[in-house]
């Protein structure tokens, strides 16, 4: 055939194929609000409760029970003063109580953990023997034994650090010759002083915040967020439009000189077709809602970034379902793909805590400059954008996209 | 057993990749599990610390960088490491200016400290309570030493110990004796250390249970929604009970499989008859959605869904306290059963009644 | 041996038929020809009990459908219009698949003379290879495995070579005759009503059919 009757054969095509999965999409209406919905709510959910980790403030302290089986004065004033609001116990609620009472409130889930000063405890302490704190948590409350075992951790240091001192000087004391009696109250005495100190530790640091956003915290959250929820959208928009071809159908294409490309541009077409919308509409909404300050031309760069982004990850995902040899590898490899989008692009985790042998990744990432660029220009005010890294990683899989197009359909002549 | 045999008839040919799938749950719990023991201690928070000229902190800076959650970068001016921060190069940066030993030497404990962080700090707080007790124990040298000075002079009326041979003393002391420490237990369970975020090799093998579990039950789908189908009212087994009999000799078959990864991957704190209770509720649940489903395509979008939405409510459900009246609900969701060492007893009930019903129903539908 | 009597079958407004009569006896061989839309297939359904009746009363052997259904089946077998076999097993395999769980104890030895009788020989091909006649051939023979008394067919040999159409009639008529059967089934080919049925019965308001029968017969 002439070159332009096969290009023009190629656009109409594709434009079957685009006409035809919108409207498979369409008779899908019922599937697709939750297809959109439901990682929205996950993202909401999950910023929701980052921004209460983040901000410090929690709306319910952490309970945590206080049993003191030690009969020693010491014990006591040291129970007795982690019952207050102390900077060690910021987020924990400490309340002294029996072991009976103790028990039942983990079974009744009234508490996360209990904390037990096993019977004389401050004598085994003193002497330099064993005396263990003995932290039994809630089985019902498993992410808030993190947070517990390591205040206790940090509360064990400190007592640590000051049984130390106290044992080395009660050493000393010994060595000049005081009489018991006066060693104990000097030791009892020292302790508590240190104790208390190191409960108020607050004000040591001058605390200071710095950031160049004139966003808030969570507008940093919500464009992660979203950033993760447009591109799990596609993936989910993509499996929707897959279909088993049967052979039958894949004879006639053949027999009508229909190339895969075209249906892998239709494709491609459609998604964005069906995306687009959704994306403004909620890009839009949240910009309203967190006040970000956009001018025109940034919003064109937010656009053509997420446009970018969108087209790269469509066609990794329709290269991997060409390349794949059943549907379930397909899909395998798929959620894969996504997942090492989401995490190498920075949005679950920044880039910067990653070890240093992963970081080489980022710099070569699409995912990673698209992430990026959106949160300078919406988050930090910039006025630039870098796509090199989008332009070529596009270029490139296009060009895979055209060959192995080219090589599938010579397969079956 | 007749049933058995010709349930084997029909999958016998794919018996490798029934096998395969079996066998995934738990190579794939190994495989990520082993990937997170391998990175996870790699991954840290970058931090970075300024140590102005004549400041004496080694002991503090040493005990930063024993830390190994933290990536600590020095410095000797604020004006980098601040700048960085604000790019949020790094997580938090604490000063030590030039006069914080002379601070500490006279007990000063206000604003001896600068530090910074931004918005995007999330170990800010860990890192503060590590440098306080790092300095706390500097603070309690000082004073120790102090201390003991004084008591040498007022009963030996001597002055000869100096600040390194008391905390020498001190770290010697340390060593020899046997300090404070916590033991960490759930309730009802013995566990030997304090529970890291270590990854928990249940959620991984209870979710990866889910999702090769519609891998082996994809014929349910295909037969369902083929002409063979009909044939069972002629014979003397109807669909139905085949299709149960085929249900619960494939998940003994499972069992087999999760007996030996119950040995491999946990540890006593785990129930065994938990796990085939899980078990049996996720394959009842991949049974019936595959026999609802009217094509394989649209049964994997359905399992892609379903993990989807119960990886998100157990996330939910594990941060966020739900109210004293709707606690029972968090026992509707499997996997969190299973991980907080819990029998899916609803679900379990749940599945048997539905069972029940779906056999009593007529057989085909009739017109 | 088959009694049907005032059978109608109507969905919601559209009636299909109604006020059917038939009567016919084991040996026989009959033919169901009428329009597309006319209730063939449905008819046959019914007889099946794949589908209920709206009205009337049908008896088998003196055991009436409404209260004896799930008995009856044991002595019925429908071979249905689209292939209800394991595409992925082999032709024995297939057998072998009803075989295990069919009501009558059938040997090996039974299941190969049941294949040869339909000249069907490659009994190690997956269906999924098989040719569309010989497809169809496994789809009844799979059917008879149970031995019925009454056997309904739904267009058996639609859309196969003239070979294997011939090899079914023939196949059929000699099961009539040598195991005493009750044979219905549709078709749309004038010549296999011809050849094979002993009786021809019309379904359907058509003239069409009545008149081109009476021309051909």
């Amino acid at each position: 055939m002439r070159k332009d009757v096969l290009a023009m054969k190629f656009m109409k095509d594709t434009g079957v194929f685009i006409a035809n999965d919108i409207k498979r999409l369409k008779r899908k209406w019922l599937s697709l609000p939750l297809l959109f919905i439901l990682p929205i709510l996950f993202i909401v959910s999950l910023i929701f409760l980052l921004s209460n980790l983040v901000s410090e403030e929690t709306d319910v302290d952490i309970a945590i029970g206080l049993v003191n089986l030690d009969e020693n004065d010491m014990t006591k004033t040291l129970v007795d003063s982690l019952s207050e609001e102390t900077d060690l116990t910021k987020g924990l609620s400490m309340e002294s109580m029996s072991i009976e009472d103790a028990e039942e409130k983990i079974e009744h889930d009234k508490v996360s953990a209990f904390i037990v000063f096993p019977a004389n405890f401050a004598e085994n302490m003193m002497a330099g023997k064993k005396s263990d704190l003995e932290v039994t948590g809630n089985p019902k409350r498993q992410f808030e034994s993190y947070v517990i075992s390591s205040a206790v951790d940090t509360l064990i240091r400190h007592i640590r650090n000051s049984q130390s001192n106290i044992l080395t000087l009660n050493h000393y004391a010994k060595d000049f010759g005081m009489s018991d009696e006066e060693r104990h109250d000097l030791i009892f005495k020292e302790f508590v002083n240190q104790f208390i100190q190191v409960l108020s530790s607050d004000t040591l640091m001058d605390e200071d915040e710095k950031s160049q956003n004139f966003t808030s915290g969570n507008a940093y959250l919500v464009v992660n967020g979203l950033f993760i929820v447009f591109t799990v959208w596609v993936y989910m928009l993509y499996v929707l439009l897959m279909k088993d071809t049967p052979s039958g159908i894949q004879d006639r294409m053949k027999m009508l000189k229909v190339s895969l490309l075209s249906e892998g541009l239709g494709r491609l077409i459609s998604i964005f077709i069906a995306i687009i919308i959704p994306i403004l509409l909620v890009l839009g909404l949240s910009i309203y809602m967190l006040d970000i300050p956009l001018t025109l031309d940034n919003i064109l760069r937010v656009i053509s970034l997420l446009i970018l982004h969108i087209l790269i990850t469509v066609v990794l995902l329709n290269l991997v379902d060409w390349l794949s040899l059943s549907v379930r590898i397909s899909l395998i490899t798929q959620s894969l793909v996504i997942l090492f989008i989401v995490v190498f692009s920075g949005s679950l985790l920044p880039r910067i805590y990653f070890p240093t042998y992963l970081d080489k990744i980022f710099d070569y990432f699409y995912g990673y400059q698209s992430l990026n660029w959106l949160e300078e220009i919406m988050l930090n005010g910039r006025f630039t954008m870098e796509i090199d890294v989008l332009m070529v990683t596009l270029v490139i899989v296009i060009i895979l996209m055209i060959i192995i197009s080219y090589i599938k359909g010579r397969r079956f002549t | 057993m007749k049933v058995i045999l010709a349930r084997w008839l029909l999958l016998k040919g794919k018996r490798f990749k029934l096998l395969i799938s079996m066998l995934l749950p738990l190579i794939v719990t190994i495989v990520i599990t082993s990937i997170y023991h391998y990175t996870s201690d790699d991954f840290r928070v970058p931090v970075a610390v300024v140590v102005e000229e004549d400041a004496e902190v080694t002991s503090i800076i040493e005990g930063l960088k024993d830390a190994d959650y933290i990536k600590l970068d020095v410095y000797d001016d604020i004006n980098e490491p601040l700048r960085n921060l604000e790019q949020y190069q790094y997580d938090s940066l604490f000063v030590f200016d030039a006069d914080f030993n002379e601070k500490l030497q006279n007990n000063e404990r206000r604003n001896i400290i600068e530090s910074y962080y931004t918005d995007r700090s999330f170990t800010y707080d860990a890192v503060k309570e590590l440098i306080a007790s790092l300095v706390q124990e500097e603070v309690g040298q000082y004073r120790l030493s102090q201390q003991v000075q004084t008591l040498q002079e007022d009963w030996l009326g001597e002055n000869n110990l100096s600040f390194n041979d008391i905390v020498d003393t001190k770290k010697e002391i340390e060593e020899e004796t046997n300090l404070v420490n916590q033991k960490f237990n759930f309730q009802g369970q013995v566990m030997e250390e304090s529970p890291e975020s270590s990854l928990n090799p249940l959620l991984i093998y209870g979710y990866a249970v889910l999702i090769f579990a519609f891998f082996t039950f994809d014929f349910v789908t295909r037969e369902t929604n083929s002409e063979t189908k009909h044939r069972f009212l002629y014979l003397s087994v109807s669909y139905k009970t085949f299709m149960l009999v085929s249900f619960l000799s494939l998940t003994i078959l499972m069992y087999g499989f999760d007996i030996i990864s119950y040995f491999i991957l946990m540890d006593s704190k785990t129930n065994l008859l938990i796990l085939l209770t899980y078990r049996l509720v996720i394959n009842a649940f991949v049974f019936f959605t595959a026999f609802l489903s009217r094509n394989i395509l649209s049964l994997y979008v359905n399992a892609l869904l379903i993990f989807i939405l119960l990886l998100v409510t157990q996330f939910l459900l594990s941060i966020i306290r739900l109210p004293n009246g709707l606690t029972w609900l968090a026992s509707f969701h499997p996997v969190e059963e299973l991980v907080s060492n819990q029998h899916n007893i609803y679900l379990v009930a749940l599945v048997l009644i539905i069972f029940f019903i779906w056999l009593r129903r007529d057989n085909l539908v009739r017109s | 041996m088959l009694e049907v009597k005032s059978l109608s079958k109507k969905y919601g407004e559209k009636t299909v038929f109604e006020d059917l009569e038939l009567s016919a006896e084991a040996g026989e061989i009959i033919g169901l020809v009428g329009e597309n839309g006319a209730g063939k297939s449905t008819l046959l359904k019914i007889l099946a009990t794949l589908s209920l009746p709206s009205s009337g009363e049908i008896s088998l052997m003196n055991q009436t459908y409404r209260k004896n259904e799930k008995k009856l089946r044991e002595y019925i077998a429908y071979v249905p219009q689209d292939i209800a076999l394991f595409e992925e097993l082999t032709v024995m395999e297939n057998m072998k698949f009803f075989q295990k769980l069919s009501r009558k104890k059938v040997s090996k030895e039974d299941l190969k003379a049941l294949l040869s009788s339909v000249n069907l020989q490659a009994d190690q091909v997956k269906v999924s290879n098989l040719s569309g006649g010989m497809k169809r051939k496994l789809n009844l023979a799979v059917s008879l495995i149970s031995d019925p008394k009454l056997l309904l067919l739904d267009e058996p040999t639609a859309g196969i070579d003239l070979r294997s159409r011939i090899e079914i009639g023939a196949f059929l008529k000699k099961l009539a005759l040598e195991k005493n059967i009750l044979i219905i089934y549709t078709s749309h080919d004038m010549n296999e009503i011809e050849q094979v049925c002993s009786r021809v019965v019309i379904i359907g308001e058509d003239p069409f059919y009545s008149k081109i029968l009476k021309d051909f017969l």
